[in-house]
C-alpha cells in the first residue's frame, strides 16, 4: 500500500468518529496517519509490517488515552438515578429510629416534595440536622449531618 | 496471502472489535445495567465506560430522567354508586436501576396499573360530590399508597396529578336533569310567592278603601247633622222662612217631574200653603 492510502484511510477513520461517537476510531485514524509517516520516512515496508505498526500504534494510543482519562468528577448529577438528592441536609421533623419512620423537611423541595418519610440506621431525635444517604423508593435514608 | 499478513489482519480485526464493544459512552440521563456471565455486575453511569466485551453484556438501558406516565382514563364507582371517569398523570423517577430492572418485569406498566387500582379504591371510598371537589386529597392519598410498592421497584413517585375527573355521560345527563328540576322548583316557588303577595296586597287595599268609605260616610252624616242643626238654629221658631224654603224645593221638584218624558199629567195640591204647613206642623209637632 502506498503512503497516501494510509493518509486517506486515516482521515476517513477520524471523520468516522463524528458519525459513531464511541471514542476509539479516532486512535485508529491517527495510527493510520502514523503509518503513512513511517512509510514516507523509512520507504518500503511489507503489508504485514504496515498492518502490525498500525494495530500496535493504535492500541498504544488508545491504552494511553484510557490511562490518562479519568472518569472525573461529574459536573452535574441531574438526571442520574440517585445523584441529585444525596448529601442534601434537612431538618428532622419527627424522630427516627431503626424500626420507626421519621419525617424530614428540606429547605427546598427535593424529588418533588419538601417533606419525606425517612429511615435511619440509628435513633435520631427530632430537631437534628440530617444528611440524605440514599433514596429508597418513596423514603429517604438519613444520617446525622 | 502469507501467514504473517493473515495473522496481522486477524489481530487488527480482534483489536477493533474488542475496543468497539468494550468502550461504552453512556449519555447523561441514562444508566446501563451490565451483567457479567448472566449475573448483575455493574451499573454504568453517564460518561465513558469500559467493559470486557466477552464477559460483560449491557442487559438494560434505563432512562433516569423523570418519566411521564400517562394513566389512561378509567371508570370509577363512588361510594354512592355514581360512575365517574378519571385519568391521571404521574411523574416517576428511577432511583435504583437494579431494583427497577430486576424487581419487576416492566416498571412503567406496573406503576401505571398500581396507580389505576389505587385511584379506584380511593375514589370508591368517597361520595360523588366529594370526589369531584377534592383532587388534592386524592393526590396525597395516592402518593402515600403507592410508596410501599415503589420501594421494591427502585422508583420514586414524584407526583401524581389527577388530570381529568368527570361524571360518565349518563351521570352527567342525570345531573343536568337534577339541576334543571331544581331551577324549575325555584321558579314555581317564586311565582307562587308572588301570587300570594299580590293577593295579600289586594285584600289590604280593599280593607283600606272600605275603612275610608266608612269614614267618609260618618263625616257626611256629621256634616248633614251639622247643617240641619244650623238651619234649625237659623230658622228658630218662625215658620215663615222654613215654609219658603220648603215651598221652593217642592215647586222645583214638581217642575222636574213635569219635565220628565213619561209623566205629562202633574197634580198640584190646590192649597199649597196648607199642605206645606201640614208638613211643617208635623215636623214642628215632633220637634
Amino acid at each position: 500500500m502506498e503512503w497516501w492510502h494510509w493518509v486517506v484511510g486515516g482521515i476517513v477513520l477520524i471523520l468516522l468518529e463524528l458519525a459513531i461517537p464511541a471514542f476509539f476510531v479516532i486512535w485508529f485514524g491517527l495510527g493510520a496517519l502514523l503509518v503513512a509517516g513511517v512509510l514516507l520516512l523509512a520507504g518500503d515496508l511489507s503489508l504485514t509490517a504496515q498492518l502490525l505498526v498500525w494495530t500496535l500504534s493504535s492500541l498504544a494510543m488508545a491504552a494511553l488515552w484510557f490511562g490518562v482519562f479519568r472518569p472525573g468528577r461529574q459536573t452535574t448529577r441531574i438526571g442520574t438515578a440517585t445523584g441529585e438528592a444525596i448529601g442534601e441536609v434537612g431538618l428532622l421533623v419527627a424522630a427516627v429510629a431503626p424500626f420507626e419512620r421519621g419525617r424530614v423537611r428540606f429547605q427546598k423541595p427535593i424529588l418533588g416534595a419538601e417533606e419525606w418519610a425517612c429511615l435511619a440506621e440509628s435513633a435520631i431525635p427530632a430537631g437534628e440536622r440530617v444528611r440524605v444517604v440514599s433514596i429508597e423508593g418513596s423514603y429517604v435514608k438519613v444520617a446525622r449531618a | 496471502m502469507s501467514a504473517g499478513l493473515a495473522v496481522a489482519i486477524a489481530v487488527l480485526a480482534f483489536a477493533l472489535i474488542t475496543i468497539a464493544k468494550g468502550v461504552r459512552l453512556v449519555a447523561q440521563g441514562e444508566e446501563w445495567v451490565v451483567e457479567r456471565l448472566g449475573r448483575y455486575h455493574v451499573t454504568l453511569r453517564p460518561g465513558l465506560n469500559i467493559i470486557i466485551p466477552f464477559l460483560d453484556n449491557v442487559a438494560y438501558k434505563l432512562v433516569t430522567k423523570d418519566i411521564i406516565l400517562d394513566v389512561q382514563q378509567q371508570e370509577v364507582i363512588t361510594r354512592d354508586n355514581a360512575v365517574i371517569l378519571a385519568n391521571a398523570i404521574a411523574f416517576v423517577k428511577v432511583t435504583d436501576p437494579v431494583k427497577a430492572v430486576y424487581g419487576v418485569t416492566d416498571f412503567s406498566e406496573a406503576i401505571r396499573n398500581l396507580i389505576m387500582t389505587t385511584l379506584r379504591s380511593i375514589v370508591g371510598e368517597m361520595e360523588l360530590d366529594e370526589a369531584l371537589s377534592s383532587r388534592d386529597k386524592i393526590k396525597a392519598r395516592l402518593r402515600e399508597s403507592i410508596a410501599d410498592e415503589a420501594v421494591d421497584w427502585g422508583l420514586t413517585v414524584k407526583s401524581v396529578e389527577i388530570q381529568d375527573i368527570k361524571p360518565s355521560e349518563s351521570m352527567q345527563r342525570a345531573m343536568e336533569l337534577q339541576a334543571a328540576a331544581e331551577r324549575e322548583r325555584k321558579a314555581a316557588v317564586t311565582k307562587a310567592e308572588g301570587e300570594k303577595q299580590a293577593a295579600i296586597l289586594e285584600a289590604e287595599a280593599r280593607l283600606e278603601s272600605a275603612r275610608r268609605d266608612a269614614n267618609a260616610q260618618v263625616l257626611l252624616a256629621e256634616a248633614s247633622s251639622e247643617s240641619i242643626r244650623r238651619v234649625t238654629s237659623a230658622v228658630g221658631s218662625e215658620p215663615g222662612p222654613m215654609l219658603y224654603l220648603l215651598g221652593e224645593k217642592y215647586i222645583a221638584s214638581v217642575e222636574k217631574l213635569a219635565q220628565s218624558d213619561n209623566a205629562k199629567v202633574v197634580l198640584m195640591p190646590a192649597d199649597l200653603q196648607e199642605t206645606l204647613r201640614g208638613l211643617v206642623g208635623k215636623l214642628g209637632g215632633r220637634g
